[in-house]
């Protein structure tokens, strides 16, 4: 009978020390500390106040009143928030819709391998997302202008009529997703590009061999290789677009009759307006857990079976 | 809350930019009590020795501080932290609610008084003010909370038409025309029409500043939003007042005749250089200063027309837009010098005041040479004594900032054509009764 010889791996065996166990155990955890030491004073213990704080009723200088649920009660029958709520749904909708296909389209022009001064084109699409929002702001506040902004300007020159950007309740909302766009696109344009790269070019290759259009490829290959980031451009970008606030309160503070009134521009009037902390913490934490559900709804949607 | 007890005025605009908020009187009669005495500070000012921190909103008015007040009081640190008028606020809120870098003084928008004074934070100032209430012209001169006085307004800001009189003359438009709205209109309606729609001399602003320009019509009307003790003030004749301001501010907005923005954004100006904006109703401090300040190539051609009466037969008043006032904090560090800093503006800082907010409500003020002036920018006219011959009517002021989010979107709406207004009206009384269900 043959005799099988040992493997001279299984015959030395794995030395362990009591020490070095230790080590690798708490490895981990010791990396985490950092984070945490930081996270939860600063972290957690804030939002855990913040909603803590929705419970009661806190004027400034005067004692703390616990008042239950009333907070939430008042922001979810407030009729200003349900506008609030539904100007940001609005303007959120109208944001993805037209950021994401856009930034697809600039990525994808990005990587054509013909491209002439690719490394120009990314610079200049990612520099708006590097000036300040405050100054794009007021920027688009000059551009946006009725009587002396460069836009009607133009459009009187080609005697075209005059829009009332920031002023009608119909077109403010539109202006306002026109600067985030424009500020953003070339951001999310640079991080689909960077997943584009990531598609090998046999694939394509392999397609055109098989007669595919471009269309087709873009369709059969691009777009499920692409996926994963893509997910992550439209989570990153809606959660951006619920958290709308700077551009509205610097151009339109909300108006014109509410129309660009956004959430966060209710939970800031709340607290920091009329200093009612409570309801504007309630409102706080409305907000975030919609934001989460909503989260959770896209990447469920979004995600192929595969991913699951 | 608490009514603040101000009548002859009003609210400061610093919506935006924190510009200055502004300055101007009701030049209502004098009422007696101008002899009264007036206490000086408890020390000399050689003896008045440390630090005093003041923030402030005003530019203008940290300046006046820093060049009257330090060199009146030559052994004190003043520190002075320039905040623009929202920044300050929030500032504020975040340094009484945390107890931490409270200042000595802070500056305060006038209609956002109570917010602040109910936190109890504020150190009310009877026994050093009360000599001088009688020297104001009207007794609501006087910051109250509570029955108790905290300050006094600085620069109550009653309006008028600032315009550039020279380039209307060129346009054919006689600013002599402007004694009615009506009128007025009319005369706006022809520049826009000759212009084809690019010229104007009135503004129609949105956010804030917008409610607050429209209250300054209604104001001008004897209009209130509040009764005394802050109650919705619903009496016929008012709502009707309210409905003909709502009507005449849908009428203006049709018409395509007035600017929709404000004196913050430099495309204002640029308007202005440019010959489209050729005017615009507004406060002392912002109208006077700020047109000189951001026009001066225009000098000689601008004018200050008073308010336009309502009709041929009604007063002649007008509406106010802001005011300001400092108060100390009952934590101050320095006492002796935020008593001496509270009087020092009436004792001796008047003419620096004036200068800043361009009238005051302290009687002794007009006959400060200053008030006889004139000014140069403005053709040589005297200004403040031409305001200062339209007085304003009283006015009540509860839960402004309220007011300004939930019935300036009322205003925006009926501007916008959405509501009638009558449904503005109505919109707006239910607004009111909600701000005053929801006090706590």
């Amino acid at each position: 009978m043959a005799r099988v010889a040992a493997s001279p791996i299984a015959l030395v065996p794995p030395v362990r020390t009591r020490k070095r166990t230790l080590y690798s155990a708490w490895t981990p955890y010791l990396f985490l500390v950092p984070f945490f030491v930081i996270f939860i004073p600063f972290g957690a213990a804030t939002v855990l106040g913040a909603v803590a704080i929705g419970f009661v009723y806190w004027e400034i200088g005067g004692d703390i009143e616990f008042v239950g649920l009333q907070n939430f009660t008042f922001v979810l029958r407030d009729s200003v928030f349900q506008i609030a709520l539904w100007n940001t749904l609005r303007m959120f909708l109208g944001y993805i819709v037209i950021l994401v296909p856009l930034a697809m389209v600039i990525a994808v022009a990005l990587n054509r391998p013909n491209l002439a001064c690719r490394r120009t084109f990314q610079v200049v699409y990612f520099l708006p997302i590097t000036m300040s929002l405050i100054v794009v702001a007021m920027v688009f506040d000059l551009l946006y202008d009725e009587r002396a902004g460069v836009l009607n300007a133009f459009l009187t020159w080609i005697g075209g009529p005059r829009i009332r950007w920031l002023e009608d309740p119909s077109v403010a909302p539109w202006s306002i997703i026109a600067l985030r766009v424009w500020r953003v696109v070339g951001y999310y344009a640079v991080i689909l590009y960077a997943g584009l790269q990531s598609i090998p070019s046999e694939l394509y290759e392999a397609a055109a061999i098989d007669g595919a259009n471009g269309l087709q490829r873009f369709r059969h290959i691009t777009l499920p290789l692409l996926r994963p980031v893509t997910l992550f451009v439209i989570v990153a970008a809606s959660i951006a677009a619920w958290e709308l606030f700077a551009e509205p309160y610097v151009l339109t503070e909300g108006g014109p009759a509410r129309s660009t009134l956004t959430a966060v521009m209710y939970i800031y009037r709340q607290a920091f307006l009329s200093f009612d902390l409570g309801r504007g913490a309630a409102a706080a934490a409305i907000l975030a857990v919609a934001i989460i559900a909503v989260t959770i709804l896209q990447v469920r949607f979004l995600r192929g079976d595969h991913d699951a | 809350m608490d009514q603040i007890s101000r009548r002859s005025f009003l609210v400061a605009s610093a919506a935006l930019g924190g510009a200055a908020l502004a300055g101007c009187n009701p030049a209502g009669p004098t009422t007696g009590g101008a002899s009264a005495p007036a206490p000086a500070p408890t020390k000399a000012p050689a003896d008045i020795t440390g630090e005093l921190t003041i923030w402030n909103g005003s530019s203008q008015m940290t300046n006046a501080i820093k060049q009257t007040f330090q060199a009146a009081y030559p052994n004190l640190k003043v520190n002075l932290v320039d905040f623009g008028g929202n920044d300050l606020q929030e500032k504020l809120l975040v340094a009484l609610a945390t107890q931490t870098d409270l200042p000595d003084i802070t500056w305060v928008i006038a209609r956002r008084a109570a917010i602040y004074l109910r936190t109890n934070q504020f150190l009310e100032m009877d026994d050093l003010l009360k000599p001088y209430e009688s020297r104001f012209d009207s007794p609501s001169a006087i910051v109250r909370h509570r029955g108790r006085i905290y300050s006094y307004v600085q620069g109550p800001g009653n309006v008028a038409l600032w315009v550039n009189a020279e380039q209307l003359r060129q346009n054919g438009i006689d600013i002599a025309t402007f004694t009615t709205w009506d009128a007025t209109i009319e005369a706006a309606k022809k520049l826009a029409r000759d212009s084809g729609g690019q010229k104007t001399f009135l503004i129609q602003p949105l956010r804030a500043i917008g409610f607050n320009t429209f209250n300054t019509f209604f104001h001008s009307r004897s209009g209130n939003w509040w009764t005394e003790d802050g109650q919705p003030y619903k009496d016929g004749r008012n709502l009707q007042t309210l409905q003909e301001v709502f009507q005449f501010w849908i009428d203006l907005k049709r018409a395509g005749i007035a600017y929709e923005n404000d004196w913050v954004p430099p495309t204002f100006w640029q308007a202005a250089r440019e010959g489209k904006n050729l005017g615009y109703q507004m406060n002392f401090a912002v109208g006077a200063n700020n047109t000189v300040q951001n026009l001066p190539e225009q000098s000689g051609q601008w004018r200050m027309v008073t308010w336009p009466k309502w009709g041929p037969n009604a007063p002649n008043q007008t509406g106010a837009f802001g005011g300001v006032f400092y108060a100390v904090l009952k934590n101050a560090k320095n006492l002796d010098a935020a008593r001496a800093f509270m009087t020092f503006w009436l004792e001796k800082g008047m003419e620096e005041q004036i200068k800043v907010w361009g009238i005051s409500n302290y009687k002794p003020a007009t006959e400060l040479p200053i008030y006889q002036e004139g000014r140069p920018f403005f053709g040589g006219q005297k200004v403040q004594l031409d305001m200062s011959r339209v007085p304003y009517p009283p006015f009540n002021y509860w839960d402004w900032d309220k007011m300004e989010s939930e019935i300036g979107p009322i205003v925006e709406q009926a501007a916008a054509g959405q509501v009638t207004a009558a449904q503005a009206v109505d919109l707006s009384v239910k607004a009111l009764e909600k701000i005053a269900s929801e006090r706590r």
